[in-house]
């Protein structure tokens, strides 16, 4: 039996084992029936949001005809509202679960993707399994697509196949697969500095920048076909950053600065200067990313894309529950390329699930603020691992 | 292409007596842009109401006195930066986060009350002192004090390198000055008008009753600041002059060579401690502590958790001010400053 477990096979040069194969099984037959599990679930967002546009979608025909609907107010890019739109014309199950069932696609497409990124760290695809299985089994990952039908998992599903060719060297698809994720998120901008800082380092080139128009362009073409002007749909984007939406409150549940020092009053004042605030803290970090001297490394670039990350969703006005899915998963990815420091993921997914518990169950047993000292902590534990890899080379010891 | 242009932003290039990048001047130019828009995010903001229209064109006038006196500070920490760490980098940087600090940011566009000026005044005293210039930096002391008295809370810093024979006794006479022309100022004996000083006053009379600690995370926020006012604030006034005696005592016979880093130490402790106890302190009396943490975090990075920590414990005694209440309890916040000063005196220890 433990044989027939450990026995190797090669496939397109990969060695697989059958306990691999076992694994892959396991988690997602694991993974669909937690799935299942929670599809009957309907969240304030869908009854107030989703169903209407959909609603509007189908009227106006579905489809890309759908696209031509007239919204009176709607921040989703084309991308997404296309496959809305399809939806509502789609004869089959209802628009919650098909809704549902197109984000746990997506969660498996993330998964596979981690599930390259570990493999090719460890060299092992038993190894590539179990970050294939941790991922699909994260809570926030869990429940952002399955329980609250939410698609952040689509554009975070490119950045990840974008990190899998940055971490590869290769920068023309990363760039690509981050512009497919722009194209469907303005969230993935959270993560933009990073990338400059690539730049200044050599690993991607400034015309690979111009991916980002490009498959923004490219994903406003149904709706372009279906008649709508291009300045409607790239203003879509300078909509959203007004937070014109969001401004009952500065932080929407998210464990960031305004929890310790309130969400409910300046809404005005304060929204404006924690953008200012968000935009000076990233020169000053970029000041020192850019201005040292040091070697890039895999564990760095994460560190990075994770600092960064939770820099902007800190101090920005109007985070929702779910705006550290990227750290969630880039944390989850890290704990293989330092397993020492397996605190960072358990704590980053605590934080962010905190918010998703008090959303979804109404229930809120631990002060937000606790979890911001918690999320502070994190952001200050990158920034001083990555002070002392880029100061003079030190060494920080990690596997 | 892209390495030319790289090559570009890190390249010095030489003025008269520095070299600098471009990429140092874009952050010098960007951090101060988005410092000058932070502050119109929240200038509007009214810290107090029902005064006069010339009481609140004063204040106004003091919202840009602070803002100007903002900018001053940035600039002496980015000198003081570069002189002791010779690392023009980091002076930048300190540059940057000065001009963005929270803290300070509300101090000018909202609270505006001017506590900058003092709390320059005392920082100069400081960077005079890490350059030898002693009477020059007790002079500069006394100034900070004329304008509020916070500004005692350097001085035990100061009665430590009097013992050591660092100080002449007659410098003491700038402090002493201040001090005295201070009460004078404050209880209008001396009939001229500071703006700071009327400001404060006017605030002053905004209070509704008499505490021990106006949302200021201290001792009275874990043991009550609405009983034993009286008693307690006549024997904290006491407790708080034999703590800093004892302080500048500790500091004088201690044999330890004094070096700059240990002397911002010692003042960032001298800055937290004292209002730790003093009664009546407001929610800004953290802002000298919170400008020497900086300059301590420039100096020493390893220390760089304790600006961290005095700005957020700062600030949300600001909220509790501006939002009417604190989110988080006082007698918590209270305790996380206790423990940052045991960690200070773990060092000298």
């Amino acid at each position: 039996m433990e044989n027939g477990l450990l026995k190797e096979f090669k496939l397109k040069g990969i060695k697989i084992k059958v306990l691999d194969i076992f694994l892959f099984l396991l988690f997602t037959v694991s993974a669909l029936m937690m799935r299942y599990a929670l599809r009957h679930v309907v969240a304030g967002d869908y009854k107030m949001f989703f169903e209407p546009w959909v609603a509007t979608l189908r009227e106006a025909g579905g489809g890309i005809k759908g696209l031509a609907a007239e919204f009176e107010y709607v921040d989703y890019t084309t991308p997404y509202l296309f496959i809305l739109s399809c939806i509502s014309i789609c004869p089959f199950l209802n628009t919650l679960l098909l809704m549902k069932i197109v984000s746990i696609f997506f969660d498996f497409v993330a998964a596979f993707a981690v599930m390259a990124i570990v493999y090719d760290r460890k060299k092992s695809m038993t190894y590539g399994m179990i970050g294939y299985g941790i991922f699909l089994m994260a809570p926030t990952i869990l429940t952002n697509g399955a329980m609250w039908a939410q698609c952040d998992i689509i554009f975070t599903s490119f950045v990840l196949w974008s990190f899998y060719f940055l971490l590869k060297d290769k920068p023309v698809p990363a760039m690509a697969f981050y512009g497919v994720a722009f194209a469907f998120k303005l969230q993935t901008l959270f993560i933009a500095p990073l990338y400059v800082i690539l730049w200044m380092k050599g690993k991607v080139k400034l015309k690979h920048f111009l991916f980002l128009p490009f498959m923004y362009l490219v994903g406003c073409i149904p709706s372009l076909i279906a008649g709508k002007s291009l300045w409607e749909l790239i203003s879509v984007y300078f909509f959203q950053a007004d937070g014109a939406m969001d401004i009952y409150a500065l932080s929407h549940k998210f464990p960031n600065i305004y929890q310790l020092i309130g969400t409910d009053t300046f809404l005005f004042e304060y929204a404006d200067a924690g953008i200012w605030l968000t935009l000076g803290a990233l020169m000053i970090f970029m000041y020192i990313f850019a201005r040292a001297d040091y070697h890039f490394d895999n564990v760095l670039m994460l560190r990075m894309g994770m600092f960064f990350t939770m820099i902007v969703v800190f101090f920005l006005p109007h985070m929702h529950e779910r705006y550290a899915i990227l750290v969630d998963v880039l944390a989850i990815i890290y704990v293989f390329f330092d397993s020492k420091r397996f605190y960072i993921p358990v704590l980053t997914l605590l934080c962010s699930f905190a918010g998703y518990t008090i959303y979804l169950a109404q229930t809120n047993i631990v002060p937000l603020y606790l979890y911001t000292i918690i999320f502070l902590f994190l952001i200050v534990d990158h920034g001083v691992f990555i002070y002392k890899r880029i100061r003079k080379g030190e060494e920080v010891a990690y596997g | 292409m892209d390495k030319a242009l790289r090559e570009f932003l890190v390249k010095e290039i030489k003025f008269k007596r520095c070299s600098l990048a471009p990429l140092d001047i874009l952050l010098l130019i960007g951090t101060s842009v988005a410092g000058a828009c932070l502050r119109e995010s929240v200038v509007s903001y009214v810290s107090m109401e029902g005064f006069t229209m010339a009481q609140t064109a004063m204040l106004n006038q003091l919202k840009l006195l602070s803002f100007l006196f903002d900018t001053f500070l940035a600039i002496l920490v980015m000198d003081m930066v570069i002189t002791h760490t010779g690392n023009k980098i980091k002076g930048f940087l300190a540059y940057g986060v000065m001009i963005l600090l929270p803290v300070l940011t509300a101090s000018s566009a909202m609270w505006g009350l001017g506590d900058q000026v003092y709390v320059f005044f005392a920082l100069l005293a400081v960077a005079y002192l890490l350059k030898g210039k002693k009477n020059l930096g007790l002079i500069s002391l006394g100034i900070s004090i004329l304008i509020n008295s916070n500004g005692l809370f350097l001085l035990p810093v100061f009665i430590g390198l009097y013992l050591k024979k660092e100080v002449k006794t007659v410098s003491f006479l700038a402090p002493l000055f201040g001090f005295v022309g201070n009460r004078l100022l404050v209880t209008g004996i001396l009939p001229i008008k500071i703006p700071m000083i009327t400001a404060d006053n006017l605030l002053k009379s905004t209070r509704e009753k008499a505490l021990l600690s106006y949302n200021y995370p201290n001792i009275y926020q874990i043991f009550g600041t609405e009983q034993f006012v009286e008693e307690y604030s006549q024997a904290a006034y006491w407790f708080v002059i034999c703590l800093g005696l004892i302080m500048g005592i500790i500091i004088g016979l201690s044999k330890r060579p004094l070096t700059k880093e240990r002397i911002v130490r010692l003042f960032v402790l001298s800055a937290i401690v004292i209002p730790y106890f003093a009664p009546f302190m407001n929610e800004r009396s953290g802002m000298l502590a919170d400008v020497t943490a900086v300059v301590l975090g420039f100096f020493v990075f390893k220390k760089f958790y304790i600006p961290l920590v005095q700005v957020i414990i700062s600030y949300v005694a600001y909220s509790a001010y501006f939002r009417g209440e604190s989110v988080m309890p006082m007698a918590l916040v209270a305790a996380v400053s206790l423990v940052l000063i045991m960690d200070l005196i773990r060092e000298e220890a």
